[in-house]
């Protein structure tokens, strides 16, 4: 290296600053995640999720979101639920990037990726029976909600409607809550048409109990990395 | 036995503030915490494996006398209570109490709501030390644990000048010695792994600096 002739390895006071840099990755101040924990809230947030999703799929349950269409369209074709789920994210990445930043957007790819393929091939290790509807949406809704809070606090998601709903937002005179709103009620419909009224009231328990869960514990104001 | 603070009406336990959670959100918060907990505990018996603390304890007695293990759970932690009174508070005993008879009796639930014909032991290990990592990260959030054992190490380091650390440690390790009289080593490894997870998930996520709430 020029201008160091003589010394193998002299330390400079910015080669510490920049070592003492990269440690703070691994450690992680209080207002800020470091990269190796955020590998490990966006892993541990897929793999509660895609267990959530697992149950709910069990007991043939739609949810509220993209992963309700994914739902749907799993149910209609026969296609594995990862592989929809994965592919109906896609087109959102575009909107993510440009709205929320290639960070969130890269977390969130990950997240979904992770979750689908934990969905498809959870039946390898883990051979459930016959599970009530009701108690599969509770338990489901609830890992859901789990996961999906874990993500949000590292500022990752589950990808789909959420961004869209934002972007709406600024685009039009609808309000992003809306705009989610109207799209679980159109997956709410098509499960009306397709599956036995139980199913349906089963479905909206589950989406109820995932949003009250991440509604009451989602709080930016309460974890200090989201402040 | 009156034990609310003085001058304070029940209207102040239902406000939520930044820094402190409300009644209603810390219901939520022991209710959702128990269920994943014996959700969890639900994936490491099916697959028969172990794990550290008392409800180490109740998986060997489990095991062994095949009583259920919500009973055990429940029984076994009883006398931490009394310490737990004395050195953390009321409030951390109430809610530590409904979080260990909620866990107990949906644990007896469980099983038959969710038939698990099959699990593989290291995805029991690695779910259900995940699910019981999140869970004991929810209650302790909410100045709440899943009882036992952590109360007496920190006692006995008080009294005796043991280091509550290697107390644990010490106790795990004993956990770990009988099940060697009832598991595979396979099975033990896998435990192993699961109390590993379990541990990392709270080592990692528990801080008091990041998540503000009382």
């Amino acid at each position: 290296m020029p201008g160091r002739k003589g010394y193998l390895f002299q330390a400079t006071e910015r080669d510490v600053a920049n070592i003492s840099d990269v440690f703070s990755h691994l450690s992680g101040r209080p207002d800020r995640h470091s990269i190796f924990e955020d590998a490990q809230g966006i892993l541990a947030g897929a793999l509660i999720a895609s267990l959530g999703l697992f149950f709910m799929g069990k007991a043939h349950l739609v949810t509220s979101g993209m992963a309700g269409a994914a739902f749907l369209m799993h149910y209609a074709s026969g296609l594995s639920f990862g592989l929809l789920f994965f592919l109906v994210n896609l087109p959102f990445y575009i909107l993510s990037f440009l709205r929320m930043g290639l960070a969130f957007t890269l977390k969130s790819f990950a997240a979904v990726a992770i979750t689908s393929a934990l969905v498809d091939v959870q039946s390898r290790y883990l051979a459930i029976g016959e599970i009530n509807p009701f108690w599969a949406a509770l338990i489901g809704g609830l890992l859901l909600g789990f996961g999906l809070l874990a993500l949000y606090r590292h500022r990752a998601s589950l990808g789909g409607i959420g961004i869209l709903a934002v972007y709406v937002q600024d685009r039009t005179r609808f309000r992003a809550g809306q705009v989610q709103m109207a799209f679980d009620t159109i997956v709410l419909a098509f499960a009306f048409l397709a599956a036995p009224l139980p199913i349906v009231l089963a479905s909206v328990l589950g989406a109820v109990i995932l949003n009250v869960f991440v509604m009451v514990n989602h709080r930016s104001d309460r974890y200090s990395v989201l402040r | 036995m009156n034990t609310a603070a003085p001058g304070k009406t029940f209207s102040d336990y239902l406000k939520s503030t930044s820094d402190k959670h409300s009644l209603l959100e810390d219901a939520q918060g022991v209710a959702s915490g128990a269920m994943l907990a014996s959700l969890g505990v639900l994936l490491l018996s099916s697959a028969g494996l172990l794990t550290g603390g008392t409800a180490g304890v109740a998986f060997l007695l489990h095991y062994a006398t095949g009583y259920s293990f919500g009973v055990v759970f429940f029984l076994f932690n009883l006398p931490f209570y009394y310490l737990a009174w004395t050195r953390l508070g009321w409030a951390f005993t109430l809610k530590t109490f409904a979080t260990v008879a909620a866990t107990s009796a949906l644990s007896i639930v469980l099983p038959r709501l969710i038939p698990i014909g099959q699990i593989d032991p290291l995805a029991g290990a690695l779910f259900g030390g995940l699910l019981v990592g999140t869970a004991m990260l929810a209650l302790f959030r909410h100045r709440a644990s899943l009882g036992g054992f952590g109360v007496l190490a920190l006692y006995l380091q008080e009294k005796l000048g043991w280091k509550a650390g290697l107390v644990q440690l010490g106790f795990d390790c004993c956990v770990l010695f009988f099940s060697f009289f009832i598991a595979t080593p396979f099975i033990i490894v896998c435990s192993i792994i699961g109390a590993v997870v379990l541990n990392m998930v709270l080592a990692i996520n528990h801080r008091r600096d990041r998540y503000v709430a009382m």
